[in-house]
């Protein structure tokens, strides 16, 4: 895989652990079940140095489509985009080493 | 979630019955790696890292010898649940310091139609309360006795 696309990959989950604990329902419910949410602003550490590893013009098209779409990277099965269920070329491969966009909603692509 | 819902979760592919490993870390590591080999997720990398740095929010070892990593992630389109024991324990600077023996690690994508997530989560932190329970998934030896003894897990 792209080490780009890995790397905001990995942002993205940040990201939206960071969305999921700030949220108080989420967390209270987490707390509520049992686990410990500590040192949020750890994580906002470790995004900063992740966004670090990334090149500045991905990162501001990630940051254009999280804040357009809530996920700027989205799940490929069978060639069909998970988020706007719409093909994608056939010529596109889950080992592909350069980075792909939906061509319809233009989010990157994950083949899982 | 009933019992019966947690049980559906279980998969023969996606239980370690013995997981050797020296640390947190290690143990995550070896979960992962082993989604890895069965086929359930493509990029173990992205996952050691997510898992890796929900730990930094508290341990996900909530006492008793039980742990459940968690968290979801772009690289999984199911909620899945993977199963690991380790007789002898391993130091995953739990909760309550002590060694963890029972290890339930969840992955979920970051939208999940069901909303099973957060119920599954919060029927195994239940379910295991209770020291019999524990003490049987200990010596289970397949994953029809771990779901015979899940069906049969009381809420404490």
């Amino acid at each position: 895989m792209n080490p780009q696309l890995e790397t905001l990959i990995m942002l993205q989950d940040l990201d939206l652990m960071i969305q999921e604990v700030s949220d108080q329902k989420t967390a209270s419910q987490m707390t509520r079940i049992g686990f410990e949410l500590n040192a949020v602003e750890s994580l906002t550490a470790a995004r900063e140095e992740l966004a670090r590893k990334i090149n500045p013009e991905l990162l501001a098209v990630y940051a254009r489509l999280m804040e357009r779409y809530q996920r700027a990277i989205v799940p490929v099965r069978n060639n069909v985009c998970l988020a706007c269920f719409l093909k994608q070329p056939t010529k596109y491969s889950p080992t592909d080493a350069k980075i792909r966009w939906c061509n319809h909603c233009n989010r990157f692509l994950y083949y899982i | 979630m009933t019992n019966k819902d947690l049980i559906a979760y279980l998969h023969p592919d996606l239980f370690i019955p013995e997981l050797k490993a020296k640390s947190k870390t290690d143990a995550i590591s070896r979960m992962v790696a082993h989604l890895v080999e069965k086929g359930r997720i493509r990029d173990g990398r992205i996952v050691l890292e997510t898992l890796k740095t929900r730990e930094k929010l508290g341990s996900t070892g909530i006492g008793k010898g039980v742990a459940v990593p968690h968290s979801r992630s772009t690289v999984t389109n199911t909620l899945t649940l993977l199963f690991a024991r380790s007789e002898e324990g391993i130091d995953y600077s739990a909760i309550d310091d002590k060694p963890v023996q029972l290890f339930f690690m969840i992955l979920a994508p970051h939208q999940e139609k069901s909303g099973e997530y957060l119920p599954l989560l919060g029927k195994l932190v239940e379910v295991t309360r209770d020291a019999n329970v524990r003490k049987r998934l200990l010596k289970a030896p397949d994953v029809d006795s771990i779901a015979a003894v899940l069906a049969k897990a009381k809420a404490r």
